[in-house]
């Protein structure tokens, strides 16, 4: 099972296009445009990973694994990730900087561990859980600000952060939204990003 | 565009306001420093209370991902005289996240008397049995009260699959060893031994051990979901499963020196 979910999101990265400004010499498909670093958002303490965009760079999907240290999060936590999002809103400059003020985004996301299952275990007498608890989703808005490194303007540092939830927090503040609140399911996330 | 951006920054920082301002994945085991130990805190509190003739306590199982009619049942509760505590029979989260126990216990906090939580199968999905550990403490704990022993432990046989390791019967042994020193004693775990997912290995035992002290007043569990009371192997001994909390259902429990009275209620 595992196996087959590296190879599903392996074979979904082409499809979001690899990136390559014309006048600049098209890249093998599987070459990066990118590489992030991300500190929270559901998917680890820290992950890490590669970033592919499409031609026109509205659209990027990322390959991430993120680790939570049993120091942090009570047990060791290794989840890869893959992610997809949107940036609807043209870029602007801001002294230097690029902006793109909004992002919007969904995750999936696969966590290792005998503890985790995607479908119930054998032993139940039934259809018992009807969710898997070894994958999850979540969803995010957020934005991002670069500062071109080299004449190339692809070459490019940059920050971002993210406000999102996941699949089962949702479920649980859309059943009880008289009783939880939105900041009881929301959190932010933070990374550094570096286009090539 | 600038308002834009501020209000999305706006949002970004709200976030420092959020439960978890991060939170890194959804199986992490990270209580706030006031959720840890929560059953020897509320056990303390109950020890602390007066004697007294007869004592009232509720039963009530399964909160899993009924946030709003936990709500309602602390008003209900708190609206009630003379009840002593709370027992919440298991399936306290719907998904094993330490993030649902906290919701869960945020609620029940505003009870005025102390509530004491039983692990359910739930509890155990993903990392709900570190989570359960580090926030209420031990799965097989026994307290006592007013002349009786409340002897709580994990029947979730099925999480283990059928491994023969729940319910831990030789723990059970040596907690049901001692009834003859207390008026009375009361078995408390989320699923009853005549459930599918109890382990059948250890049916027999584990009823011949609730029965030969002639002590039990009372089984008591939850995961049906739906109120029970019945005395299904004919020896005087009620077992009891309370509904869940979206049936708003929960159980008063009247304990005497020598009778108990059970009665099923809604709010």
């Amino acid at each position: 099972m595992r196996n087959a979910i590296i190879k599903l999101v392996l074979a979904l990265l082409p499809a979001l296009g690899a990136a390559a400004q014309d006048s600049l010499p098209p890249r093998r498909w599987w070459v990066p445009d990118g590489a992030k670093l991300q500190f929270a958002g559901n998917i680890g303490f820290l992950s890490a990973g590669v970033s592919y965009n499409n031609r026109r760079g509205n659209l990027e999907g990322d390959f991430l694994y993120g680790y939570v240290p049993a120091s942090v999060g009570g047990v060791d936590i290794h989840t890869i990730s893959s992610k997809l999002t949107w940036f609807p809103v043209r870029p602007f400059p801001v002294s230097g900087l690029r902006v793109r003020p909004l992002s919007a985004g969904v995750l999936v996301a696969y966590t290792f561990g005998k503890q985790y299952f995607l479908f119930a275990p054998k032993n139940y007498p039934y259809t018992y859980y009807d969710f898997p608890t070894a994958m999850h989703f979540g969803l995010f808005v957020g934005g991002d600000a670069t500062i071109a490194v080299k004449s190339d303007a692809r070459h490019r540092w940059g920050l971002y952060y993210e406000v999102g939830t996941t699949d089962k927090l949702l479920i649980s503040y859309v059943t009880n939204h008289r009783s939880l609140r939105p900041s009881d399911i929301l959190s932010l996330a933070i990374g550094v990003r570096r286009s090539w | 565009m600038k308002r834009l951006t501020a209000a999305l920054l706006g949002l970004a920082l709200c976030c420092t306001a959020c439960k978890k301002t991060f939170q890194f994945s959804p199986h992490e085991v990270r209580p706030a420093a006031g959720e840890r130990a929560l059953n020897a805190k509320a056990i303390a509190r109950i020890a602390a209370l007066p004697p007294k003739n007869s004592f009232r306590f509720l039963l009530v199982g399964d909160t899993q991902r009924f946030y709003e009619q936990v709500d309602d049942f602390v008003a209900a509760a708190n609206a009630l005289d003379s009840i002593d505590f709370v027992l919440l029979a298991g399936d306290i989260t719907d998904f094993g996240m330490q993030t649902e126990f906290s919701w869960v216990h945020e609620r029940l906090s505003r009870l005025r008397v102390p509530y004491i939580a039983i692990i359910g199968n739930h509890d155990m999905l993903a990392n709900g049995r570190t989570a359960f550990g580090q926030m209420y403490g031990p799965e097989n704990f026994t307290f006592s009260y007013n002349g009786y022993k409340f002897v709580c432990l994990n029947t979730n046989s099925n999480e283990t699959g059928f491994d023969g390791s729940l319910p831990e019967m030789s723990w059970f042994g040596r907690a049901m060893a001692d009834l003859e020193r207390y008026d009375g004693a009361f078995v408390v775990s989320h699923m009853a031994p005549y459930d599918e997912l109890f382990d059948r290995r250890h049916h027999d035992a584990f009823t011949a051990l609730v029965r030969q002290s002639g002590k039990v007043r009372g089984s008591l569990h939850g995961h049906q979901h739906r109120f029970s009371m019945q005395q299904p192997y004919n020896d005087g001994i009620p077992y009891v499963v309370v509904g869940s909390f979206n049936r708003r259902n929960y159980v008063l429990v009247t304990a005497g020196k020598e009778t108990v009275n059970y009665e099923e209620r809604y709010y």
